[in-house]
């Protein structure tokens, strides 16, 4: 059974639909990314959850008991903030300690309780200072441990990491990960990050203009995707309209609006439609000659450092191609493969 | 150089209009027929000592009284949800604010009177005798009429000035309305909060027309009542004056407070 569950969610804001019928369920332990454009309906939902914003219709259903109308104290959930929202009059121990004072907790029970979880969000050390006197990183760790003090049944994160910058980004991603493992906290996590949401998530749920419009693992949300809009949205995908000619098991063959005829794996997720899509992604694409080939010439030439990347004029389509080293110049022809168990076909 | 030249105007007019009669006020209340006296406040020791008390206190109590009815309206203009009920609250509890004392002071009499609305009200829960109303109690109730929705418009004003994400935040963490309001809104507007209750406290020390029109003459009543007292029927301004010094430092211990935030950090926190 699952431990949070929302049930055709919808709410307005005068004529925008910010979420529309989305449903959802975390098990417990779960952590599940909820992953979309900015504006899609992301913090909206999260807030419907945390209970700061009453849906217009549908219910929230904790432990199997409709909760959608109990006030956010009595939910006994955690939440960490975009922007941290750290009380500024209160020090790091005063942050922390909030939502245990809030419990009835006792005073030696609160001041343990405090000194485990910011040993736990390497905080040690800091209890007297103010939000003011502490980093962008700390400011969020110190969040994070307010979250998590009274141990939630569910963490709700809404963007956590997006005001820092990317290194320290990647470095706080990883540490996250494994708090949020090491506690198996129930998590639903709000992100705009693709690469945020497939590093820690069990599950993502990709929204789009208000609507959850495939679920699934990392895995399934990028190799299977159910439809366009996520097919395009991870991934570095180029997409290219055409039509499904035949199907042989999980291979199609499609033909590009330049009359080429392309072999590539329908998605799992998506039934076969005549009106279909080809993703191609730069793991698709490599240099070479035979089956599945398209003449180009290179139009531009990206440095990276790690791997250089190319843009390609292939017969009308164009493409992005990766490789380690320079092998090619500006205006030169080449042929590229496309690998039809990399290459992916979607219905539209 | 210039800079001091083009603030000498207006400092200046504060002089002039300002300082001058003040400095002159204190001057006459120290002065005698054979120039220095302490005689006019021995005066007001001895005949109005106990309006100097009923004054501060009746003042202080009405802001203190005030104040907790300011805060409540202004915490749920801020934190109660939004519905027809608080747009009508959130309009009329301005009204008493733009209302001049006189009116206030004619609304109390009739409110308060011995057959008044209040009275009648009592009576038919079944109070036999009619409480009188023209000493403390009906100046009290006057103040804080006037003085709490004053105090809720300046301390909503502190209230706006927290973020939606500091209370959702303690929300979120198990607090309730009141423990938003006390852990939250007030330690975060703390400076807002004392200088609105200067002010309203300052008004009410220098109040006439609601003591004399409810009060008047009748002992013990408020020091502006006996400055005009002094002044009309004894052209005793020495006196006067003397009287108005001491109220002054009433009110000064909280407008050097008042002053001292102004500016340090502006009327609003962060
Ligand atoms: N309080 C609000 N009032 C009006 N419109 C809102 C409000 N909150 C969100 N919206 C609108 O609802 C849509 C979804 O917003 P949001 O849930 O914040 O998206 P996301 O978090 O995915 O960026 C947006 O169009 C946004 O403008
Ligand atoms: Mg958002």
């Amino acid at each position: 059974m699952s431990l949070l569950e929302l049930r055709r969610v919808t709410k307005r804001f005068g004529k925008v639909v910010a979420v529309s019928e989305v449903s959802l369920a975390v098990g417990k332990g779960e952590i599940l990314s909820l992953l979309g454009p900015s504006g899609c309906g992301k913090s909206t939902t999260l807030r419907i959850i945390a209970g700061l914003t009453k849906p217009d219709s549908g219910s929230v259903i904790h432990e199997g008991r409709d909760i959608t109308e109990l006030p956010p104290e009595k939910r006994n959930f955690g939440m960490v903030f975009q922007n941290y929202a750290l009380w500024p009059h209160m020090t790091v121990f005063d942050n922390v300690a909030f939502g245990l004072r809030m419990r009835g907790w006792a005073r030696q029970d609160i001041a343990r309780r405090v000194k485990e979880v910011l040993e736990l969000v390497k905080l040690s050390g800091m209890e007297s200072r103010y939000p003011t006197q502490l980093s962008g990183g700390q400011q969020q760790r110190v969040a994070l441990a307010r979250a998590l003090a009274p141990s939630p049944s569910v963490l709700l994160m809404d963007e956590p990491l997006s005001n820092l910058d990317a290194k320290l980004r990647e470095e706080l991603r990883h540490e996250l990960r494994s708090i949020l493992r090491s506690l198996r906290i129930t998590t639903i996590y709000v992100t705009h990050d693709q690469a945020e949401a497939m590093a820690l998530s069990d599950k993502i749920a990709v929204m789009n203009a208000g609507r959850i419009v495939q679920t699934g693992t990392p895995a399934e949300i990028y190799r299977e995707p159910a439809d366009p809009f996520v097919a395009t949205f991870i991934g570095e995908s180029i997409a290219v309209p055409g039509s499904l000619l035949s199907v042989n098991g999980s291979l199609g063959l499609i033909r590009l609006p330049n009359g080429v005829q392309l072999k590539a794996r329908i998605s799992k997720a998506s039934p076969p439609s005549k009106e279909a899509l080809l993703v191609l992604r730069p793991e698709a694409v490599s240099l070479g000659e035979g089956e599945n080939s398209l003449k180009c010439r290179v139009s531009r030439e990206t440095y990276m450092g790690e791997r250089v990347e190319y843009r390609l004029e292939c017969e009308g389509v164009e493409l992005k191609l990766r490789s380690l080293d320079p092998v090619l110049s500006v205006g030169e022809e080449a042929r590229v493969v496309i690998d039809p168990s990399r290459a992916i076909i979607v219905g539209r | 150089m210039l800079g001091s030249l083009l603030v000498l105007p207006a400092l200046l007019v504060i002089v002039l209009l300002y300082l001058y009669p003040f400095g002159l006020a204190v001057w006459i209340s120290f002065s005698g027929e054979d120039g220095f006296t302490l005689e006019h406040y021995q005066r007001v020791y001895e005949v109005y000592w106990e309006d100097v008390i009923f004054t501060f206190w009746t003042s202080f109590l009405s802001a203190v009284i005030a104040a907790v009815l300011g805060i409540l309206i202004a915490a749920y203009l801020r934190l109660g949800a939004d519905d027809p009920i608080k747009s009508f609250i959130n309009q009329l509890y301005r009204i008493p604010i733009f209302l001049p004392m006189v009116v206030v002071a004619q609304m109390m009499r009739g409110f308060l009177a011995p057959h008044g609305t209040l009275n009648m009200a009592l009576f038919n829960l079944g109070l036999s005798q009619p409480i009188e109303f023209f000493d403390w109690k009906g100046l009290v109730i006057g103040f804080v009429w006037k003085q709490a929705p004053f105090m809720a418009l300046i301390i909503l004003s502190g209230f706006l000035m927290v973020k939606d994400e500091h209370i959702e935040a303690a929300r979120v963490a198990g607090a309730s309305d009141l423990r938003v309001l006390t852990e939250i809104l007030l330690p975060m507007t703390r400076n807002t909060v004392a200088i609105a209750f200067a002010l309203a406290y300052a008004s009410n020390v220098a109040t006439f027309t609601l003591p004399y029109m409810l009060i008047g003459g009748a002992k013990p009543t408020a020091i502006t009542v006996d400055i005009a007292h002094r002044v009309t029927f004894f052209g005793d301004w020495a006196t006067a004056n003397a009287l108005g010094v001491v109220s002054f430092l009433l009110v000064s211990v909280f407008a050097v407070f008042y002053l001292r935030e102004m500016v340090r950090r502006g009327v609003y926190e962060r």
